[in-house]
């Protein structure tokens, strides 16, 4: 009798133990997972912050006009040479534009809001990559008092605004559904030759 | 069962310890993320840091074009910089470097010569009222052209007027009240350029003297609040200096000008009084927000020009003012006088 008891129990007690295990086992693959997604997300908003910050940093390089074409909330035009001195394609003042694509654009993401930032190089060479679970994109346009203006010639400083989700959103632990965390990246910059 | 547990608890233990190292390998990655686009700023600082500061180096020393520093130290990082070009364009390259992220900026820029309006007479008074005209009579003044020793030049044109005022009514108060209108020579008849006496035009040239005279204090070399002390060296042809001195600073709200010799650009700001034995090459600003009391004693000569401005001008002389107007000196100094400083023209970041 005394063995039953301690088989039942021992029995018991293991199968506790192994719900826990297996639990334990779910909450790492899902932290991991969640980690990982997140670790993705923050690469991604630095990679847009990266491009963008890049190309309007050259706005008017070489060029002596009026150099910002379209100042839109989701949509910019500019010239400016991409080039510097000594760089293949130096002393061509390139035309970029940037404008985005709404969710249906976005391929092989289950996030429904991500949408696609577009790079058009020379009103030709048209680039849109990957949605980088990018959900809202916003420029806005400053003069030299940092008062918001949309007179082109009068644009001193743009600022860019980015809210970036991961690709693929994370179930909850607690509420069980699937819900996105994301990261908001603004950067302002005043483009030396405007 | 205590080996058990030990087994199990190890186990468990290690799971843990996976999970953990995992979350900590992303958030070290997730920290590494911002910290290289701190680098990328920081780079980006550095190199155009270094732009700046060699383009004030080349300021001070134009003979280090076509060279390129060695490495400097800034911020944690560091950069180096290259100058070419023949001034007064320059290029300036600087590659700088933090962390191991490397940024280089390009900026091109050009030496600005110091710019100043010609001279529209021998004196120029720029004002709503010239007070006591009289006193202006008691002046030898020739919009006659000089060379730079003070000898008239051939038939002394291009001549100027000997006084230039804004309006008709300044003109015709000074000229009722001229003592001696053979000493204001200069132009008369301005279709033919012939020079006679008294000289005494209407010149209004529509400049904001209030932004000449910011334009000029912001690039002096030298500036005085209080007397300038005798020995000071106010420039000369060769040589020309921006003297700046700024008579509202002080409590008197006036300064004296006395025995020295100087060439370039004097700048005055608020009341002045020239006490004798000054002589100066170049020209004379002579400017005050509100009214503007000019005074000069003993025996004061001025080789070029002489811009009065101010709300009203009130004049005091008690001994001898002889201002010659000189294109020759005008020249020397504009063509002499060091540059304003470098203006960007491109900047690739």
């Amino acid at each position: 009798m005394n063995a039953l008891i301690d088989i039942l129990g021992s029995t018991l007690i293991g199968g506790i133990l192994l719900l826990i295990i297996l639990q334990m086992n779910l909450f790492m693959t899902n932290a991991s997972f969640s980690s990982d997604n997140e670790l993705q997300m923050q690469q991604n908003a630095k990679t847009l912050a990266e491009i963008i910050n890049y190309d309007l940093r050259k706005i008017g390089y070489k060029y002596d006009v009026t150099a910002i074409l379209i100042a839109e909330k989701e949509k910019i035009k500019f010239i400016g040479d991409l080039q510097r001195p000594g760089e293949t394609g130096h002393g061509v003042v390139d035309t970029v534009e940037y404008y985005v694509k709404d969710s249906s654009f976005a391929m092989g993401t289950s996030n429904p809001r991500d949408i696609v930032l577009v790079r058009v190089l020379n009103n030709i060479d048209t680039i849109a990559g990957p949605s980088l679970g990018l959900v809202k994109l916003n420029f806005s346009y400053l003069d030299s008092l940092s008062t918001p203006t949309i007179d082109l010639p009068k644009i001193k400083f743009i600022k860019a605004e980015l809210w970036v989700e991961p690709i693929e959103p994370v179930t909850n632990f607690i509420t069980g559904n699937k819900d996105s965390i994301f990261t908001y990246w603004e950067f302002t910059i005043h483009p030396r030759n405007i | 069962m205590g080996k058990s547990s030990l087994i199990i608890v190890l186990g468990m233990a290690a799971i843990v310890s996976v999970l953990i190292l995992r979350l900590n390998a992303n958030s070290k990655e997730n920290l590494s993320t911002t910290i290289n686009m701190f680098d990328q700023t920081q780079a980006r600082l550095i190199a155009n840091s270094g732009v700046e500061i060699y383009l004030e180096k080349l300021y001070a020393d134009p003979s280090s074009i076509n060279t390129t520093s060695s490495s400097q130290s800034l911020f944690y990082g560091s950069y180096v910089v290259k100058l070419e070009g023949t001034l007064p364009n320059v290029r300036v390259t600087s590659t700088a470097n933090f962390q191991g992220v490397q940024h280089i900026s390009v900026a091109d820029a050009f030496l600005e010569p110091i710019s100043f309006p010609d001279v529209p007479a021998g004196m120029y008074i720029n004002t709503e009222a010239v007070a006591t005209a009289k006193e202006v009579g008691d002046m030898e003044v020739s919009g006659v052209n000089h060379d730079i020793d003070g000898v008239k030049k051939g038939d002394g044109k291009p001549a100027v007027f000997g006084i230039g005022v804004d309006n008709n009514a300044d003109q015709m108060e000074i000229l009722n009240n001229l003592q001696k209108p053979e000493n204001i020579e200069g132009v008369i008849d301005t279709s033919t350029g012939e020079t006679g006496f008294p000289s005494v035009g209407i010149t209004n040239i529509g400049i904001d003297w209030g932004k000449i005279y910011q334009y000029l204090a912001n690039a002096a070399d030298q500036t005085f609040i209080s007397n300038i002390p005798n020995g000071t060296d106010l420039g000369n042809l060769s040589n020309p200096k921006i003297t700046l001195v700024n008579a509202e600073a002080n409590s008197d709200k006036s300064i004296m000008i006395n025995n020295g010799t100087g060439a370039g650009i004097l700048v005055v700001n608020g009341n002045i009084k020239f006490t004798g034995n000054f002589d100066f090459k170049g020209i004379i600003l002579c400017y005050k927000n509100t009214d503007l009391k000019y005074e000069s004693a003993g025996t004061n000569q001025v080789l070029g020009g002489i811009i009065v401005a101010g709300k009203s001008v009130t004049f005091k002389l008690t001994g001898t003012m002889n201002v010659k107007y000189s294109l020759d000196v005008i020249e020397s100094v504009k063509a002499n006088l060091k540059a304003n400083g470098f203006t960007i023209l491109s900047w690739y970041e």
